[in-house]
């Protein structure tokens, strides 16, 4: 047991930061229905603007403050003036353009900064939580926890408690409907991608400082948070939190384990193929207005 | 012929048809009732979408219930859906291709007559190579039911087909309607709103109300009884005492 | 959708008809191509077409079913890899192993269709998603075979071994043939199966799965030919793409590809086997060309990024499809009166600049007949991209265009010219297209930058001048083709 417990202390702080990110993703689908691939890429961006800061001699809360505002200031913008162009396609549409979004930002980024190594340090690297005089989890990670914990109690909160919140859920429901009955969609889609934008910068230092000071490698880390909305069919909050925090679980894991170990970083994909086709184990049937099957 | 023995449908708390037993003998039956009524689902069940709790349903004497959505076009049921599902990106000619490359025909020659004698019996020959993106409402509705009349049918089901229709568009699709029977020698089961085109078109009308039968019998028979008037109107005492 | 009433309902034509303009076009490149270019560029293009191949699958599934696939890329990782342990293991023929390989890559890909039976769009992008990140991990840890022990068959330190070309293609030459063979097969196979019976097929399951159902359609059968054939053909690529090599590389099959490959799909567009080789070209051979240029690939990415918002926005078909729409509609009297002068022009600069020993006859010729034929559809493109920033940026530029053209052209019609309306556009169309075609030319062609600038403009300005000088004569000849074949080309199979 003593030997598994750092592992699973690692396990759960990474993912944590899948399960901060893919809270980020579920509650801009739920807001917004849109599946948002830039979530990594504005991440990234988060990233590397606070690094540029740090290096360019300014203090260290400028530096997050620049990175979690430049991704928040993007993400608005993307909300404000792209995002409408699209209401009216499908959600597949309006998901791949989200894509061009992300390749847009992570094409520019990896250009200026380039591949060389770097490393953005948080205070909070140099202290940790000791166990058996070993230093079993830093405070980077403990940070990381908390913040997931605190985003995810917080959105849920936001949706069910406040009329922003109440608003959101109506626009899941039915978008037509909702605007019929007064909800301003543009004004709520907005802050939804605002929101986003917020969580997206701010994991996105965590995993900067925890995975790779790299753009393009940030950018990626889509694909598991990805994976842990998945768990939670992108719809349940809590479900993504345990689904993402199981993944670090099972990824740390298997390191332990000789076969396995090599093929560690494949761990999201599969718990997130496996969750997709458990979910769908059931039946096909009609939908409400016969146009599809679901 | 259409026999319906004790069905009911139920989905959670809700039920939308409730033993419902009735025979439907007649070339053109039309289905009315306000919304709620379990029309769709009654159409539903007759093409398979949807399992009834209880009950069978039997066409021309064959039980239909059991039988397994995709095959009931093999067994001579058609049915348009209320949204029209002309596919965009295939021409008019193509969208009627497609559904008789899955009915048989004794040969080439007979298949041809098929297609192009459906199209031109809805009277849309001078649209054959119109893309389904291009074609108006009513041209998609009149498409819907060419496609409908391909197979030898042994039961049409229209499901709202003049909605968004036009006066005049909508005596076509009356003229229409009533020659389906003579057309492909097969019964037709309308549903709709409107009560113009089931009194042009139906020679006798079912009234479905909370998913029970309220009325059977010739067509303006039925809309002159008061229980029916009433489940659409509303109690002319209930109105006075509102107002 | 407004319908422009006056343009008439074009019949699709037969499947044959609807194929045989795209065989042509490969048979053509297949036979000229070799001649114009280096051997450093015949590789590239074989590489595209095998990833033309794979993003036509792309297409099929898209364009066809609406589904978004993002594992078709991981598939032809799948297909490559069988069909070198093949060769490795069992000392295959190369064409055994490479069907094998396809087959077997068809398998998987029906496999993946099984969720998709249950699954609306979203989701299966995000599980095919998730399977190209498994592929690529599995892909980079098991390696692809080179003549190593056991099943991976994948040698960890030391030689590793090539697989020969197959006998009747071992020049370069010859394998860029032989791709092509391939690809012209596999995309006919695709063109054939949406002109006729799995096609309407599609369309119908496309547009309403239940009303599929209701008339009768198995949408489980054509959902599964679909997925077969698109992991099938994207395998066949795949082993393409090793006979290529002799190898493949464990980082060759990234998730950023296989994303990629997606997005240039859309770009090039998802209904017309054009779009396919548009997305092939864009994937493989821009960046071979700014590699050349020394630009950074990641400007690129970046780019096409935008490209994709842009096309996604205007919900429009891709080039691809722009493209076709206008080669649809065009008079024969264009075609034959674009054929006759632009083969004169391109042909007298090819041979001044032979016989001045500036550039090359093929080089040249290629130049002018590129930059005449798109010399309008490729600056089209960019005034379109201006919508990215909203119509009114896009109105406010034309409006600001069509003013200093008007005051322009009133200045011509005093000085006795005949006045241009839209000269400021064709001006800047011009520019445009004297630099991109210089660009791409002087990378591919082995042609200097500046010999290629003028070798174009010279080329468009010949022809305005041609226009201008024969005018009358050039009116009578189009009003007499126009006579005898009024209807628009297409009208004409």
């Amino acid at each position: 047991m003593e030997t598994l417990l750092p592992f699973l202390v690692v396990g759960i702080s990474v993912g944590a930061v899948y399960a901060l990110s893919g809270v980020g993703l579920v509650v801009l689908y739920r807001a917004s229905g849109v599946v948002n691939f830039a979530y990594g890429a504005l991440g990234g961006l988060a990233a590397m603007v606070c690094w540029q800061v740090i290096d360019l001699e300014y203090e260290d809360w400028m530096g997050w403050v620049a990175g979690v505002g430049a991704a928040t200031c993007l993400s608005w913008a993307y909300g404000r003036f792209i995002a409408p162009s699209l209401t009216h396609q499908d959600r597949v549409v309006r998901a791949m353009a989200t894509l061009g979004f992300a390749l847009m930002i992570m094409g520019i980024a990896q250009w200026y900064w380039g591949d060389e190594p770097r490393r953005l340090v948080l205070p909070t690297d140099s202290g940790g939580i000791e166990f058996d005089g070993r230093r079993l989890i830093s405070h980077t990670r403990v940070a990381a926890l908390m913040f997931a914990a605190a985003a995810t109690v917080g959105m849920l909160w936001l949706l069910a408690k406040t009329s922003l919140g109440l608003r959101m859920r109506a626009l899941q429901s039915n978008r037509t409907l909702s605007a019929m009955v007064g909800v301003r969609i543009k004004n709520v889609d907005t802050w939804a991608w605002t929101l986003a934008g917020l969580l997206a910068g701010i994991s996105g230092l965590f995993m900067g400082n925890m995975v790779r000071l790299n753009p393009t490698v940030l950018t990626f880390l889509v694909i598991p948070a990805m994976a842990a909305a998945m768990v939670g069919r992108m719809n349940s909050l809590t479900a993504t939190v345990l689904g993402g925090i199981a993944i670090g679980v099972i990824e740390s894991m298997a390191n332990l384990v000789p076969g396995v170990q090599r093929y560690g970083s494949a761990t999201a994909f599969v718990v997130a193929i496996l969750a997709v086709l458990w979910q769908q184990r059931h039946g096909i049937g009609l939908s409400r207005d016969n146009s599809h099957l679901e | 012929m259409i026999e319906i023995n004790n069905v009911s449908v139920q989905f959670g708390g809700v039920k939308p048809i409730d033993g419902l037993t009735v025979n439907l003998t007649k070339p053109i039956v039309g289905l009315i009732g306000p919304n709620g009524a379990g029309k769709t689902t009654l159409l539903n069940v007759m093409s398979g979408f949807v399992e009834p709790k209880t009950g069978w349903v039997k066409v021309n004497g064959e039980t239909i219930t059991g039988l397994p959505a995709h095959k009931r076009a093999e067994f001579g049921l058609r049915r348009t859906f209320q949204t029209d599902q002309i596919a965009e990106d295939l021409t008019l000619l193509e969208n009627v291709e497609a559904i008789a490359d899955h009915s048989t025909f004794d040969n080439r020659e007979a298949r041809r007559k098929a297609v192009y004698g459906a199209i031109d019996f809805v009277g849309l020959s001078h649209r054959l190579n119109r893309r389904g993106s291009d074609l108006s409402t009513e041209e998609r509705h009149l498409a819907e039911i060419a496609k409908a009349l391909i197979g030898s049918p042994k039961l049409v089901m229209l499901d709202e087909p003049g909605a968004g229709m036009s006066g005049s568009e909508s005596e076509h699709l009356q003229k229409v309607i009533r020659g389906i029977p003579g057309y492909c020698k097969s019964q037709v089961f309308l549903i709709d709103h409107d009560v113009d085109l089931i009194s042009a078109c139906c020679n006798e009308t079912m009234v479905l109300d909370f998913g029970k039968l309220l009325a059977l019998g010739p067509t303006l028979e039925v809309l002159k009884k008061p229980e029916v008037q009433q489940a659409y109107l509303g109690n002319f005492d209930e109105l006075e005492a509102a107002a | 959708m407004a319908r422009n009433k006056d343009k008439p309902d074009i019949p699709p034509g037969t499947p044959f008809q609807r194929v045989l303009p795209m065989l042509i076009t490969f048979l053509v490149v297949a036979i000229v191509g070799p001649m114009f270019f280096s051997a450093y560029w015949l590789n590239t293009f074989s590489t595209v077409a095998c990833l033309t191949l794979v993003a036509g699958t792309v297409a099929l599934l898209y364009g066809q079913l609406g589904m978004v696939s993002l594992a078709q890329f991981a598939l032809t990782g799948v297909g490559g890899w069988f069909c070198l342990r093949l060769i490795h293991g069992l000392a295959m023929p190369f064409e055994l192993a490479l069907i094998i390989g396809a087959v077997v890559a068809g398998l998987f890909g029906l496999i993946l269709g099984l969720p998709a039976l249950r699954m609306r769009g979203l989701y299966l992008a995000l599980l095919t998603l998730m399977i190209a990140a498994a592929v690529q991990v599995v892909v980079n840890v098991i390696g692809f075979p080179d003549g190593g022990p056991g099943w991976t068959g994948h040698v960890v330190n030391g030689q590793r071994a090539l697989i020969q070309r197959p006998l009747l293609a071992t020049t370069d030459t010859a394998y860029f043939r032989y791709v092509m063979f391939w690809l012209a097969a596999g995309m006919a196979l695709i063109e054939w199966s949406r002109a006729t019976l799995p096609g309407r097929a599609w369309g119908l399951i496309r547009k309403s799965e239940a009303a599929a159902i209701a008339a009768g359609v198995s949408v489980v059968r054509y959902k599964a030919l679909a997925f077969t054939m698109g992991g099938a053909l994207a395998g066949l690529a795949g082993g393409l793409l090793a006979g290529l090599n002799g190898q493949l590389d464990n980082t060759g099959f990234p998730t950023s590809q296989s994303i990629l490959l997606y997005a240039l799909t859309i770009v090039g567009g998802a209904y017309h086997w054009m779009g396919a080789v548009f997305a092939g070209l864009l994937i493989r051979a821009l960046p071979a060309l700014l590699n050349d240029h020394g630009v950074d690939g990641n400007l690129a990415n970046a780019f096409y990024g935008f490209a994709l918002l842009v096309s996604l926005i205007q919900g429009r078909k891709g080039l691809a499809g722009q493209l076709a729409d206008f080669y649809k509609f065009v008079r024969i009297s264009r075609i034959v009166e674009g054929s006759v002068i632009w083969g004169v022009i391109s042909v007298g600069l090819a041979l001044t600049a032979s016989y001045l020993g500036v550039a090359g006859f093929a080089g040249t010729l290629f130049i002018a007949l590129i930059a005449l034929l798109f010399r309008q559809a490729i600056p089209g493109v960019c005034w379109m991209l201006l919508g990215f920033f909203g119509k009114r940026v896009q109105d406010f530029a034309e409006d600001v265009e069509a003013a200093i053209s008007l005051r322009l052209a009133k200045i011509m019609q005093v000085v006795g010219l005949m006045p241009d309306h839209r000269i400021v556009k064709r001006a800047l169309n011009m520019l445009f297209i004297g630099y991109f075609v210089g660009w791409v030319a002087s990378g591919v062609f082995d042609v200097d930058y500046n010999v290629a600038l003028v070798i174009i403009w010279s080329a468009i300005v010949i022809r305005f001048l041609i226009e201008l000088a024969l005018y009358p004569a050039i009116l009578t000849l189009r009003q007499r083709i126009d006579e005898r074949y009024p209807k628009p080309f297409a009208a004409y199979r």
